[in-house]
């Protein structure tokens, strides 16, 4: 498959600008742009503008307490690695769109950010859950190639798209989602692991998605 | 002392695992969180528990931020916007009436954010040079997450025509906000009530 073409993409631009798209035109808009630097200059254009409108949101007093409960939650969650040690693992790390890859049937190598050079991959994991219950985990180990890893225990059985959405930690901010293959739940059970051809520490969110694409449960990790 | 220091400080702070500066942090800005989360999220407790993620996700990834590409604020209220849009999504919870969204385009910046006061003027008169069905689009899509379909739909315009209305919008937009803030700061608004 062709990569497609501005004429094709430029009516995506508005969705992926304001985090809306769906996976397939993020990957396309996403892999047209690493070629094309009008369309990325428009992109850019387009994310900055929105994202400024966020200031008309008139500020509001949040429930008492809410500061305490923050950093209530911040004290159960592991400390941040300093500045240097991410700058260390994320100097290595090099786009390379691998050209003539055919887009649809590469949802999980699309883009291809491969970290090299990364000597102490380190998992990063997260609760997958649905309605307020846990009923999973996921875990993503960096590395060429990275892991990701989805286990269930109390879903529904049938297939599940498992959907990754990623926030880049370079200067773009920008947030993306591909889509890393189906999982099939027999007995409200799953184990499922992949090979990815993505930076997974710019892992933000793995969601299972039913076939009409609404998140039957999701996972925050990070 | 940490009360006064900036945010891109703070934030180098926070990124070094500092949690004065993350305290420090979220007093100054759990207000403009709450409300971004507020204002796409119905329910109360549903914004808070997007408000107190949203400042999780600052503790967690501060060390990418890059205040080249935009300001701690704005960085933040993305941030809350996307958890937010995400929230509601996953519980099928209706997002804020649209209506509340577009009347943001008439709002003036309110006595408790008097620093916001430039931008939030310098914002209203840009969305007022967009036609209306540009600016009802932009509103949508950029505060509440709504997809070019999902606008199609309400609306009973075509799928083109609503990406075209936001793409063009928010082009016509920055545009404004630009020749804004070339003009002096004095300048009286032309044309504008």
């Amino acid at each position: 498959m062709s990569r497609p073409g501005c004429e094709a993409v430029r009516p995506l631009l508005p969705d992926v600008a304001v985090g809306v798209a769906d996976g397939d035109d993020r990957a396309a808009v996403l892999a047209h742009v690493e070629a094309c630097a009008t369309c990325r200059a428009e992109l850019d254009v387009l994310g900055s503008t929105a994202d400024e409108l966020l200031l008309l949101v008139p500020p509001a007093e949040p429930p008492a307490g809410f500061e305490a409960a923050v950093m209530a939650r911040l004290s159960a969650t592991p400390a941040p690695a300093p500045p240097p040690d991410l700058a260390a693992h994320r100097r290595p790390t090099r786009r390379l769109v691998a050209a003539g890859v055919a887009l649809a049937a590469a949802a999980a190598v699309v883009l291809g950010l491969w970290v090299s050079g990364a000597d102490d991959p380190a998992t990063i994991d997260g609760d997958l859950v649905a309605d307020g219950e846990v009923v999973g985990s996921v875990a993503a180990t960096p590395g060429d190639p990275a892991r990701l890893e989805v286990t269930v225990d109390g879903l529904p059985d049938g297939l599940y798209t498992v959907h990754c959405g990623y926030s880049t930690s370079d200067e773009s901010h920008s947030y993306y989602a591909l889509d890393a293959g189906t999982l099939r739940v027999a007995g409200g059970q799953a184990e499922w692991d992949v090979s990815v051809a993505v930076d997974v520490s710019e892992l933000t969110k793995v969601s299972l998605l039913l076939p009409n694409d609404d998140a039957a449960a999701v996972a925050r990790v990070g | 002392m940490l009360w006064s220091a900036s945010d891109d400080a703070l934030l180098a702070g926070i990124a070094g695992g500092d949690t004065d500066a993350m305290a420090a942090f979220v007093q100054r800005h759990q207000r403009r969180v709450y409300g971004v989360a507020r204002g796409i999220v119905v329910d109360a407790v549903l914004a808070e528990d997007v408000a107190q993620e949203a400042f999780l996700r600052v503790w967690r990834h501060a060390g990418g931020f890059d205040p080249r590409r935009a300001s701690a604020i704005t960085w933040l209220s993305v941030i809350t916007r996307n958890l937010a849009i995400d929230a509601c999504r996953l519980r099928r919870s209706a997002p804020a009436d649209p209506e509340r969204i577009l009347a943001l385009a008439d709002r003036r910046a309110t006595p408790g954010e008097q620093e916001r006061t430039a931008e939030v003027d310098r914002l209203r008169r840009a969305l007022a040079t967009l036609p209306p069905e540009q600016r009802r689009c932009v509103l949508r899509a950029a505060v509440l997450g709504t997809t070019a379909q999902e606008i199609a739909d309400d609306d009973d315009i075509p799928l083109g025509t609503a990406k075209t209305r936001i793409r063009l919008g928010l082009r016509r937009l920055r545009t404004a906000l630009d020749e804004s803030v070339d003009a002096p700061v004095d300048a009286p608004e032309s044309g504008a009530s």
